[in-house]
């Protein structure tokens, strides 16, 4: 006799009714102690393939160590180095953002950011000649022009996330599952390649970070040895940050640690290292390209695990948004890109916005950006909410979760971690859709960033991954 | 003025969205309102009320239809609100549970409500551990009642309409993980006093019943009510299909087992359809290691009623069976006695409508049915071939999209108005189920129809009731029956006796 | 009337609640219980409480957030036909519940109870003062020697404030705690509580004892004989102070103001009574108790 069984009938039962009103009022009629799900039908079309993936013997032990190695991935920065080196790019080839996408289906800041990678890695000499070569496919010299989720390289890229073989990136290293990941410098806002600027000013920016910011942070990060990334994300969701659209203390905190290696160990006269600071703490959103490494190491230790309903990855390409589920490996689900809900910069309007774009929604899907949106009071009402929106979006994650974080805990929900782990299942079941807060790309190429707000993804993404995983799990009649 | 349209991502129960329809309907400006799921079904009735089937619209979105019998707007307008009002939960009573989760957002899956349920500080032995009551619609009751088992609750599933091979896949999970699955289509059970699904009140006491039918259990419990100090110390549901040779008796084994290391049962019974051979021996060869006496009493011909079964539950505590209360109709019946005729049987309980077949086909020969003694006298769907006919109206053909026949009697009051019309029928069998979630008052809607019925016809027409229930059900079981006596039915505690006299007459053997 | 208040009812006050209607008066209130006399032969008590009031054996539990009736003492209502009325609303029994009676303690071992002795006493403070004490000494002699308890009842009931007197709460503890082990002792010491408490201590107090003496008790002293007895509590290993009875203990404790300490007592004192090598270990006092 087991304890469960013997519990059961141990006292009165403490009953959780789902389905009929009635049973649930026949259950107040008994002064019986009870709690009614808000259950509604799971979207349209997935019941049979919700029932064959829960039917899927290996789905709990799966997603229970998604779970625990989601929780346990450490983030250490550990280099700085050339995307050459890291990303191993040859010439011709470039990274980008989301799911595949090919130079005649990419959005106007993919277009306009790929321009400026040839106009940096000097393949042509003018935005046109660049755009032409892009479209046709082949560099001057004939090599084949190669685009690359950075997904599938094991990193990230905020926004179009185009990253040429020059770039340098930042290099987050998790211990305990051994695996690596990486994510270029951050630029800051306004008129960036990662919003698809390619003018003359931004190219020069691009130019100086090549030449004096990435091999002086490469010297100081000797120097400094390791920093715990993980570390700084807990502390900074403390701070008012929730670590995609606001990244103010996690910058700050960051520059702290690299302020005395970067004065004695990076080489650059004083004017130079007063720039570079400036350059850092200056710019909010450095931070941000550090917490999208660390949360790619936390979904690359939970990928690959036959049976898990997990996510991933969150990503969009600014043309689709595409997602990476545990259970399925590397295979990407699409939908068409949203559009984002916010507020709009200067004379900006919703006419003027790209759709949804950038892998920066990595960070929700380890349960920050819009999931940590109650630890971030402060940003609510730049991406258009309120206060009370904020705590009902993040208690609503985590119906559509499988655990929490314990390492980034909100101290407003009495310090409950952080809601990790989005289960396709849940999310199909519910209708609750991920909430991402980003920023909003300029529709044509060349614009930059016009304004930040709330976006879903579609929920056809997660109905194709259902449909995968129900594929992949053993038939219902076979043997448990 | 009639008005229209489908709605989606708006969610209501079948039951619910009864109670929805009669509230707006009750409005005097309102002549006939159908606020439901739409279903083919649902957008059949459409043409009744003489409005054109909306484009669009599945089974997952709702069908509101309002035909006003004003034709200013002012009348339609006020009957929209009412829906609103209805739909927002603001009308009638809506249970949401005793306990607030004190998030603010109410958990939407089974899983996470289940974990949002803390530790009790009132102690281990006055609340034990939690289990879900899965009642949703039969396709998704699956998933809701895996994610109980995945957070550790064991489950009972009320939902009928669960295949099979996900029954099966729920019981070894639930082995596997040390739990209970109760159903599918587990029409009631009693864990520590409290009733789950439909339920009877029962004092606690000795006898803990495994059963593979609701309304069996039902049967039992509410004689046993009646009695002092045999009162019931848990009844575990397991699903009529438990004992098939698919489902090879996995809860029943369970079910047994917790009884008989539960300290409050002295004597187990366990009750229900005929099992499958193989499942019987196992079950009963493991009831005999046991340290608790079992009795083992399966439905069936040659096997004891479910009546007779009391008696002997009565037995093995030194007691003997009373008379069980029956209540003839108050006016006498003005017909001489014989000739018979045809008994037709109206079941709200699929148990019921079986023993009262097993009593009937003894004496009477084939009963047609839609769930037969014997394949060769299954009754094609809805159809009537004269002679003995029962009904069980709780099969799947009569419940798609509708709630269970024991909350709504509309199907039932079609038919006996449909039998009242046969002048072949010489007498009803009906049962009525009391307890809560059942119908709030069931004489009320039947004794009406049951008078109807008499006095439209020039020939005899009996009406006798198996009246299912306990003495402190909310109905209140005496109100009950002195509505029936009146309306001009017999009505019996036990469900063997109504069918004994139901084939008297039928036989002509009695004058009622 | 309005529709009445469901209550899930005990099954030991049955009787008197499904008897022909009979006056009932409040006799006691606090803020999540209210107690009525019953004028029938045995003078039954019920205990109209909200869910998370401690379940007395003869409580009638309300909804959750549901807080019984705020009415002086003296207030007339009626009971009867599993309806209880009062002040113009009623509540209505819609489902039973069986108080627990602890049983099997008399199998464990009793190097068993030894540890689980030792592991109390060191962490229980007497709740009694120093005459109760010199009673408590006396009871445990005369049960031990099979000669009658009275005295030493008579000193103890009705001992300290309240509404369960903690004189009364060490005899209720004890009386639960000698039925569970199956003790001789239980016979005689509920005879001697029954018949001298009406006269002794107050009428809720009475009522209780009749409960205890018949083995009927809150589920957190269940709870606490079944850690005792290490049975049934998950992860209870040979340490006892490793789970089961840490808790179990700390969830007694916490019952009224400190009721939950007496009936604590009471279980050592029966423990001392029914096994006389555990019984220096009981009444044993610590010098800083002993002042304090």
């Amino acid at each position: 006799m087991n304890t469960a069984l013997a519990d059961l009938l141990a006292g009165e039962p403490h009953v959780v009714a789902v389905g009929a009103e009635t049973l649930s009022a026949a259950l107040a009629d008994q002064a019986a102690h009870h709690l009614s799900v808000d259950w509604r039908p799971p979207y349209p079309g997935t019941e049979d393939d919700l029932v064959r993936v829960f039917a899927d013997p290996r789905r709990l032990d799966a997603n229970a160590a998604a779970s625990a190695r989601m929780l346990a991935a450490s983030a250490s920065l550990v280099d700085v180095r050339p995307a050459a080196e890291v990303v191993g790019l040859a010439p011709g080839q470039f990274c980008h953002a989301g799911p595949p996408v090919d130079w005649s289906r990419a959005s106007g800041p993919m277009q306009g950011a790929l321009i400026g990678a040839m106009l940096l890695e000097g393949l042509a000499s003018a935005p046109e000649q660049a755009s032409r070569l892009l479209a046709e496919g082949r560099l001057a010299d004939g090599t084949a022009i190669e685009l690359l989720p950075c997904h599938d390289r094991g990193g990230v890229g905020p926004m179009a996330g185009v990253v040429s073989p020059s770039m340098w990136v930042l290099v987050l290293r998790d211990e305990v599952h051994a695996t690596t990941s990486w994510c270029t410098l951050n630029e800051g806002l306004g008129k960036v390649l990662r919003y698809g600027a390619y003018s003359a000013d931004v190219i020069d920016r691009l130019r100086w970070m090549r030449d004096i910011l990435g091999p002086s942070l490469a010297a100081t990060m000797r120097a400094a040895g390791p920093i715990d990334v993980k570390a700084l994300i807990g502390q900074m969701v403390q701070m008012g940050d929730e670590g995609h659209n606001r990244n103010r203390a996690g910058t700050l905190m960051l520059l702290r640690d690299l302020m005395p290696s970067l004065v004695e160990s990076s080489g650059l006269s004083s004017a130079e290292v007063a720039r570079v600071a400036r350059f850092i703490g200056g710019n909010d959103h450095f931070f941000l390209n550090l917490v999208m490494p660390a949360a790619k190491l936390q979904t690359l230790a939970a990928s690959g695990l036959a049976g898990s309903t997990v996510v991933t990855a969150l990503a969009r390409n600014g043309t689709d948004f595409g997602i990476q589920v545990s259970g399925t490996g590397s295979s990407w689900f699409t939908g068409p890109a949203g559009v984002v809900e916010g507020l709009f910069l200067g004379s900006y309007g919703p006419d003027d916005a790209n759709p949804d774009i950038g892998d920066s929604a990595i960070t929700e899907t380890v349960g920050l950006g819009g999931f940590a949106m109650a630890s971030a009071p402060a940003i609510v009402r730049f991406v258009g909410g309120s206060v009370a929106d904020a705590m009902r979006t993040t208690r609503e994650m985590y119906e559509i979760t499988l655990s929490e974080n314990p390492a980034y805990s909100f101290p407003v929900l009495d310090f409950r971690g952080a809601p990790t782990g989005i289960d396709v299942t849940r999310v199909v079941r519910t209708g609750i859709l991920p909430q991402i807060n980003t920023g909003i790309a300029g529709r044509v190429a060349g614009t930059g960033q016009v304004g930040a707000g709330l976006v879903t993804p579609p929920m056809e993404c997660f109905v194709a991954a259902l449909q995968a995983l129900a594929a992949a799990a053993p038939p219902l009649s076979g043997p448990a | 003025m009639r008005h229209v349209e489908v709605r989606s991502g708006v969610y209501r129960d079948s039951v619910r969205l009864m109670q929805i329809s009669a509230a707006v309907s009750a409005h005097p400006w309102v002549e006939n309102a159908l606020v439901a799921m739409a279903t083919s079904l649902n957008l059949e009735l459409l043409g009744d009320m003489g409005i054109d089937k909306p484009a669009g619209g599945g089974p997952n979105d709702l069908l509101v239809a309002i035909v006003t019998a004003n034709d200013d707007d002012d009348a339609m307008k006020l009957a929209l609100d009412l829906v609103e009002i209805e739909l927002a939960g603001t009308g009638t009573g809506v249970s949401r549970g005793s306990e607030g989760t004190g998030t603010g957002v109410l958990p939407r899956t089974t899983f996470s409500t289940v974990r949002s349920l803390g530790g009790s500080p009132l102690g281990r032995s006055a609340l034990g551990s939690t289990v879900a009551l899965v009642s949703t619609p039969g396709r998704y009751a699956f998933v809701e009642a895996m994610d109980a088992l995945d957070a550790g609750a064991s489950v009972m599933v009320f939902s009928d309409n669960v295949p099979v091979e996900q029954e099966i896949r729920l019981k070894r999970r639930a082995t596997e993980r040390g739990l209970l699955v109760m159903g599918p289509d587990c029409g009631t059970a009693v864990i520590g006093g409290v009733g789950l699904g439909f339920a009877n009140v029962v004092p606690p006491g000795p006898v803990g019943l495994v059963a593979a039918s609701g309304t069996g259990a039902q049967q039992v419990m509410s004689l046993l009510a009646g009695m002092r100090a045999v009162g019931i110390s848990h009844c575990l549901g397991v699903g009529g299909r438990d004992m098939s040779a698919a489902v090879g008796g996995l809860s029943t084994h369970a079910a047994l087992d917790a009884l008989d290391a539960d300290p409050a049962t002295e004597l187990i019974v366990l009750i229900g359809k005929p099992p499958a051979a193989a499942v019987a021996e196992a079950v009963r060869s493991h009831a005999a290691r046991l340290s608790t006496p079992v009795i083992v009493a399966p439905l069936g011909p040659g096997q004891p009623d479910l009546t007779a079964v009391v008696g002997q539950v009565l037995g093995h505590f030194g007691r003997s069976a009373p008379e069980w209360p029956f209540w003839p109709p108050t006016a006498p019946a003005p017909w001489a006695i014989g000739p018979g005729g045809a008994l037709r049987g109206l079941f709200s309980g699929g148990t019921l409508c079986t023993e009262a077949m097993v009593i009937a086909a003894e004496t009477l020969g084939p009963i047609w049915s839609n769930v037969p003694l014997r394949p060769e006298w299954t009754l094609a769907p809805r159809s009537s071939p004269g002679g003995h006919v029962m009904v069980d109206l709780g099969d799947d053909e009569y419940t798609v999209g509708r709630p269970h026949p024991m909350i709504d009697f509309g199907p039932r009051m079609s038919l006996i108005a449909a039998e009242a019309a046969d002048s072949a029928c010489r007498v009803l069998l009906l049962d009525v189920v009391l307890g809560h979630g059942a119908h709030p008052d069931p004489s009320a809607e039947l004794g009406p129809a049951i008078r109807a019925a008499r006095a439209a016809r020039e020939t005899p027409l009996s009406v006798i009731v198996s009246l299912v229930g306990s003495p402190h059900d909310p109905q209140d079981l005496i109100r009950q029956a002195m509505a029936l006596q009146d309306a001009g039915a017999w009505s019996y505690s036990s469900n063997a006796a109504a069918a004994r006299h139901a084939v008297r007459v039928a036989r002509g053997d009695s004058p009622q | 009337m309005a529709r009445p208040y469901p209550v899930a009812a005990s099954a030991a006050v049955e009787l008197a609640l499904v008897g022909p209607s009979r006056p009932g008066m409040v006799v006691a209130a606090t803020p999540h219980a209210t107690y009525l006399e019953i004028e029938d032969a045995e003078r039954t008590m019920v205990c109209i409480a909200s869910a998370d009031a401690v379940r007395v054996p003869c409580a009638l539990i309300l909804e959750s957030k549901s807080l019984p009736p705020q009415l002086p003492a003296g207030t007339i209502g009626t009971v009867g036909g599993g309806v209880v009325s009062i002040d113009g609303i009623s509540y209505r029994v819609t489902r039973w519940w069986r108080p627990p009676r602890p049983r099997g303690l008399g199998a464990v071992p009793p190097a068993r109870l030894a540890g689980a002795v030792r592991w109390l006493t060191g962490r229980v403070a007497d709740p009694l003062d120093g005459e109760g004490r010199a009673a408590v000494a006396d009871l445990v002699q005369a049960l031990a020697v099979g000669a009658p308890p009275d005295q030493a009842v008579a000193r103890l009931l009705g001992r300290g404030p309240g509404l369960t007197p903690t004189g009364d709460d060490v005899l209720a503890g004890a009386l639960v705690s000698l039925a569970a082990l199956g003790a001789p002792a239980a016979g005689p010491l509920g005879a001697a509580v029954t018949a001298a408490a009406p006269d002794a201590t107050t009428t809720v107090s009475v009522a209780l004892l009749r409960h205890a003496a018949r083995g009927e008790c809150v589920p957190q002293l269940a709870d606490l004989l079944d850690a005792v007895a290490g049975s049934g509590v998950a992860s209870s290993g040979p340490d006892p102070a490793a789970g089961a009875l840490p808790r179990a203990a700390g969830a007694l404790l916490a019952v009224g103001h400190c009721s939950g300490a007496g009936l604590l007592h009471g279980v050592l004192v029966a423990l001392a009574i029914a096994h006389s090598r555990l019984a220096g270990g009981v009444l044993t006092v610590s010098p800083a108790v002993a002042a304090a």
